[in-house]
């Protein structure tokens, strides 16, 4: 009986109620799906304006070198940002056409932009000095790729010709061309582990793979994706690529002479871009662990993990998405839609403490030890002894008793004011906690009073919640009683208050749609059931 | 034969001079608990009815600290004193009266031996029970109070002090000097005199009120009298018996100067000084307490809030949710420790200037307005084996109770709720059937629709950790049956599979769903899924049982039962024509058959044999419960023959192959 006292005198919050969670989230997704949410929009950075453009985003690409600025291409122009502060720090305009791509080279320092004449330009990225142009393709140049090793001298581009060339930045020279796509080239990258690699991707369903070295005798190897292909990446390793193309992401063991690993398709609609991401969290061995970024047209972007093979975040933006960039270091996320918007996030770094007296504080307690004088009741800190103390490993701990927070509505459910409890819960906004509140208001038999006692205002807001949340399933049974009741009771003021005739139109309105949908639902049933019975039988 | 789960909470229970033992009067017991571990440590027993009153003899020296006497007073008509430390039965007076309450008021006033050192006469004042009338008026009882002379154990002769249809408890002021009770809308108030003999003179007084009162309770030290009414209200006289009870006769002219200004709130002519009112009880004051010091009130009514006031103040402090009215509130020699009775059969000893429960001694929890509502009966389940009991209570828990050793067990909360005992009941435990070998539970609560709105029944799985053997939840389904109430839940007794029928025409299959049979699996993901679903011709489902090998699932389909496959969900035979919606179905023990009865017009007992499939015997009873030994092939009944009289009952033994009883 030693629980019962405990008990006694214990109140109980109102909960909503339970409802079933899916089970899809596993213990290692947990912090990882945290890690991904933690890219938030910047909060110093105050209202960036130029963040929406008026023209789709094709493409976004970083600097690979601290503060990793990146450029979007949208329209005529491509805009870069400052890596530090995600403020657009310059324009470059001077285009021929409207821009298809931008690239990085390795060291940062120059910017190449293909256009939709087929030009390729080559921009000083700080100065926005013109240094090159690059003629040759017949049409928008939609690939443009740097070597990412070492390389500085050469420049790969592609474009909606289908072909592929290899140029000489310095001399504004194509050394040569490579030939073998017979649809636009709208995609490649270049190998992380060699300056000769690279890999294009096309419309006519193919990747090809493509060594400088021995550029004449065509592709070295070519791999049939099945749709055409809008993006195509090589992983860190240099030994698979992943490549994107309708609905599908596949994964590439190049090395292993082109098996198909994976294919990921979780996507509704056509995968319009990849990069490589990196999840850093926490400090252990296996922090950074890298992961595919695909974007695509039905607003998700989606995180995989290609050594498990598995989707471990996926979020939702409002518009389709084209392109998607991630900077090195892990601190920013860069996504341009079909609709001109930047969606740019940014991790909060932690503070780097780095303690620079940590080693003699370190040293100093032994050789102290002896010399600190025995703490007498006569000094202070004779009763603070021992308060700041920590814990040890093996230590038993004797947990203070978990204090439970109440919201508003709970304490005053505790004094019985019911009717200012009900108002807190809807002035809330968490339809789960008003409806548990409710429920409450039931079990205590006082919910009508309390609805007949609101006042204009407050009743404003019940009707509105009412609008709101009536015909949604999981609280339709309590909610549409509870309209029906309220229309009843306060007909009188619903009649004189415009407002409230406002939100019962849109009431009824949702009512009459959820009808609707419950007829042609049952409808549907009526068609099915037959044929779910004929296949019962045979089975 | 066993009797046990008395109530604890009849009289108001008395602490032991040393404050560590407390006496609780049990039915025709009294039996002594100790305050520190709140175990029974031993029982007086010797009365022949129930126990109204006990007094503990208090100690007039320090030295006699230790002496544990205390006289009893019964229905039975007899006092009894009695060393309780032995326990041992000293002495009995007997009165021929039933005593409702007593009272010694010679106790706890100084008493001083006489000139010729003998110690004066002990008086009791005692309320009695005496039936009137006959000869052709109706019975009826007047209470009286009359006075006993302990020491020469008889009746003092011709002394009635009071008689009334209605004369709550008595209760003796702390200092000893005055006895009173309350009589519908008048307190009475008598003054005994300091040398107490047989014939003396009482001086007394009145004081009325306009509602009727529950309570009253003397200020130890000053003429202070507080009492409770039905509204709530606490009054408080201040000076009362300010004329009568001044000591001098001849000061009689005093009344000349009384007027209202004087004397604010006082009515009339009751002779008091001041009446002041508090009111915070919503509903009625039912326990009145003053402090040792006489600081402090305490009171306690049905709200089961224990409301502390601070007399010159009227200061409030609480001790809130206690989730039962408060019966009675007493406070030990032990300055430190104090109890209040409740409701619902428990006493909790409170650490006292923190007003912290301790512990409590509680006694079972039966159901007695749980059935307010119709077709939502409460249901106690008997496990067999251990001996426990599973009383649903009314503050939304589930008490478990030990039989053999007439105490209880443990209490499972089931519902998140505050209890609000001076509320109407919204909330109901209403079905509760643990599994065979109590290792997981499964209770239906139901939530009463406001209006139509908001009605909820859900049904919740509870799993119990073997070594605590608490009961944590592992499973909570809303709405299993859509809007209808479920009827019945049973427990396979193979394995885990628990079936809910529902009035809606349904009975749904429950297993326990181990999701991968890795072990380091959380728990959370086991949980209790929906296995079949099955109706017949869309009748309300009733009852619902499982044959002993967990081979065939029976499901009463109104007047008709129907048998399934468990595991292959499909329906094996429907037999059977009762003439009313059947009530109860019970497989006796291991064998195939069946017991069915039904209630209403047409009552019914039915013993079926399922191998023959056929009604073997019938009877035209009306059967409240049916129970039956585990290994033969008897079973018992508990019938009425006839529905009305809910008194008279029979209990029967049958054995199932022959319909003549074989004991009633």
């Amino acid at each position: 009986t030693d629980c019962c006292p405990a008990t006694m005198a214990e109140t109980f919050p109102v909960k909503p109620k339970l409802r079933p969670t899916s089970d899809g989230t596993g213990e290692t997704a947990k912090p990882e799906a945290k890690y991904w949410r933690s890219f938030r929009k910047p909060k110093d950075v105050e209202a960036i304006a130029s963040e929406s453009f008026l023209y789709p985003i094709s493409s976004v690409s970083f600097s690979p070198v601290v503060p990793h600025d990146f450029a979007a291409a949208h329209s005529a122009t491509v805009t870069l940002f400052s890596g530090k502060t995600l403020e657009a720090k310059s324009k470059i305009t001077d285009l021929s056409g409207s821009a298809a791509s931008a690239a990085f080279r390795c060291d940062g320092k120059l910017l190449a932009v293909g256009d939709s004449t087929g030009a390729v330009h080559v921009f000083e990225a700080k100065s926005r000095s013109h240094l090159r142009r690059l003629r040759g393709h017949a049409a928008a140049a939609r690939l443009v790729c740097y070597p990412r090793a070492a390389d500085k001298l050469h420049l790969l581009s592609g474009g909606d010709d289908s072909v592929v060339k290899y140029w000489d930045v310095t001399t504004e020279t194509c050394l040569f061309d490579l030939l073998g796509h017979k649809d636009y080239v709208r995609c490649g990258d270049s190998s992380p582990v060699s300056d000769e690699m690279f890999v294009s991707g096309s419309y006519d369903h193919r990747i090809k793979l493509w060594d400088v070295r021995v550029s004449s005798s065509g592709s070295v190897m070519e791999l049939k994706h099945g749709l055409p292909v809008e993006s195509v990446i090589y992983l860190p390793s240099g030994g698979l690529i992943a490549s994107s193309g309708g609905n599908v992401v596949k994964i590439w063991d190049v090395i292993g002479g082109g098996k198909l690993l994976h294919t990921m398709e979780s996507h509704n609609k056509t995968v319009t871009d990849l990069c490589m991401g990196k999840v850093g969290y926490g400090t252990s061995e296996d922090a950074e662990q890298c992961r595919i970024l695909s974007v695509s047209l039905d607003g998700y972007m989606k995180v995989f993990d290609f050594s498990k093979f598995k989707i471990t975040y996926s979020m939702r933006f409002p518009q389709p998405l084209l392109s998607v960039g991630f900077s090195p270091d892990c601190s920013t996320r860069v996504i341009g839609t079909s609709k001109g918007n930047l969606y740019i996030g940014r991790r909060k770094k932690k503070l780097e403490t780095v303690d620079e007296g940590g080693y003699s504080e370190w040293g100093a307690p032994l050789a102290d030890e002896h010399q600190r004088k025995v703490l007498r009741p006569t000094h202070f800190r004779y009763f603070t002894r021992g308060q700041s103390r920590r814990p040890a490993e093996r230590d038993y701990l004797v947990k203070r008793p978990k204090k439970v927070k109440f919201a508003k509505h709970d304490k005053l459910f505790k004094k019985f004011r019911h009717k200012e409890a009900f108002v807190a819960a809807l002035t809330s906004g968490d339809s789960g906690k008003v409806v548990a509140v409710m429920e409450e208001l039931v079990a205590r038999k006082k919910l009508l009073s309390c609805v007949s006692n609101l006042e204009g205002s407050e009743l404003n807001l019940l009707v509105e919640f009412l609008q709101k949340n009536a015909t949604r399933p999981i609280y339709a049974g309590l909610l549409m009683n509870l309209a029906l009741k309220v229309i009843e009771f306060r007909v009188k003021d619903i009649r004189s208050d415009q407002q409230l005739r406002e939100h019962l139109r849109n009431l009824k309105q949702a009512v009459e749609e959820e009808t609707r949908i419950q007829q042609s639902l049952l409808e549907i049933q009526g068609i099915v059931s037959p044929i779910l019975k004929i296949a019962a039988k045979r089975s | 034969m066993f009797t046990g789960g008395r109530s604890y909470v009849s009289s108001p229970p008395a602490f032991s001079n040393d404050g560590k033992r407390i006496l609780v009067c049990t039915g025709n017991t009294v039996s002594v608990f100790s305050t520190s571990t709140a175990l029974q440590t031993g029982e007086l027993e010797g009365h022949e009815a129930q126990v109204t009153s006990v007094v503990v003899v208090p100690a007039s020296t320090p030295s006699s600290k230790v002496l544990c006497n205390c006289w009893t007073a019964s229905l039975d008509g007899t006092l009894k004193y009695w060393d309780f430390a032995a326990p041992e039965l000293m002495r009995t007076i007997s009165i021929k009266f039933p005593i409702c309450s007593m009272v010694i008021p010679s106790f706890l006033s100084n008493q001083t031996p006489e000139s010729n050192g003998k110690l004066p006469d002990i008086y009791a004042y005692i309320c009695t029970i005496e039936v009137k009338g006959g000869d052709g008026k109706p019975h009826y009882s007047v209470k009286q109070i009359r006075k006993c002379n302990l020491s020469k154990s008889r009746l003092v002769g011709g002394v009635t002090l009071a008689e009334g249809l209605e004369i709550g408890p008595v209760i003796v002021s702390p200092s000893g000097k005055y006895i009173g009770f309350h009589e519908k809308r008048k307190l009475r108030v008598w003054e005994i005199p300091a040398s107490d003999c047989e014939n003396v003179g009482y001086r007394k007084i009145r004081l009325h009120h306009t509602k009727s009162f529950t309570a009253l309770a003397f200020h130890p030290t000053e003429r202070i009298i507080a009492a409770g009414d039905v509204t709530g209200r606490i009054l408080i006289w201040r000076g009362c018996g300010h004329q009568a009870f001044s000591g001098n006769e001849s000061l009689g002219n005093g009344r000349s100067n009384k007027n209202i200004e004087d004397r604010p709130g006082v009515r009339d002519d009751d002779d008091a000084e001041s009446c002041t009112t508090w009111h915070w009880h919503s509903t009625q004051v039912s326990a009145l307490f003053f402090s040792s010091d006489g600081a402090y009130l305490y009171s306690g009514g049905r709200e089961g809030v224990l409301v502390v006031w601070q007399l010159d103040t009227g200061k409030k402090n609480f001790l809130p949710r206690i989730g039962s009215p408060v019966l009675y509130y007493l406070s030990s020699p032990d300055p430190s420790l104090s109890c209040i009775s409740c409701a619902d059969n428990r006493i909790h000893l409170l650490r006292m200037p923190r007003m912290e429960i301790l512990s409590s001694i509680s006694g079972i929890q039966l159901p007695c307005s749980m059935n307010l509502f119709e077709g939502l009966g409460s249901v106690v389940v008997i496990n067999g084996n251990a001996g426990v009991i599973a009383v649903p209570t009314e503050n939304y828990r589930v008490q478990f109770y030990s039989l053999l050793d007439d105490r209880e067990v443990s209490v499972v909360q089931i519902c998140e709720r505050n209890h609000h005992p001076a509320d109407e009941i919204r909330v109901v435990v209403n079905l509760i059937a643990p599994s065979l070998d109590f290792s997981t539970m499964c209770t239906v609560e139901t939530r009463l629709a406001e209006e139509g709105i908001g009605g909820l029944v859900s049904l919740k799985f509870w799993a119990c950790d073997l070594q605590k053997k608490t009961f944590s939840l592992s499973t909570v389904i809303y709405e299993p049956h859509r809007d209808s109430g479920i009827s019945s839940i049973a427990f396979r007794p193979t394995d885990c599979m628990v079936v809910s029928t529902s009035c809606g025409g349904d009975f749904k299959l429950w297993v326990e769903n181990h999701k991968g049979s890795i072990k380091d699996q959380k728990h959370q993901n086991n949980g209790w899924v929906c296995h079949a679903v099955g109706s017949y011709k869309r009748k309300a489902m009733t009852a619902s049982t499982f044959s002993g090998d967990g081979s065939v699932l029976v499901v009463a389909a109104e007047r008709v039962i129907t048998l399934w496959d468990p595991d292959k969900n499909m329906l094996l035979d429907v037999i059977g024509d009762s003439p009313q919606p059947i009530s109860t179905l019970t497989f006796i023990g291991n064998s195939d058959y069946l017991i069915s009865t039904c209630q209403g017009s047409s009552p019914q007992l039915s013993v079926w044999s399922m191998s023959k499939l056929r009604r073997i015997w019938c009877y035209k009873l009306y059967v409240d419960s049916v129970t039956c030994s585990v290994d033969s092939s008897t079973f018992a009944v508990l019938a009425r023959l006839m529905p009305s009289d809910a008194g008279k009952g029979v209990i029967a033994m049958f054995s199932a192959e022959n319909p003549v009883p074989l004991s009633i």
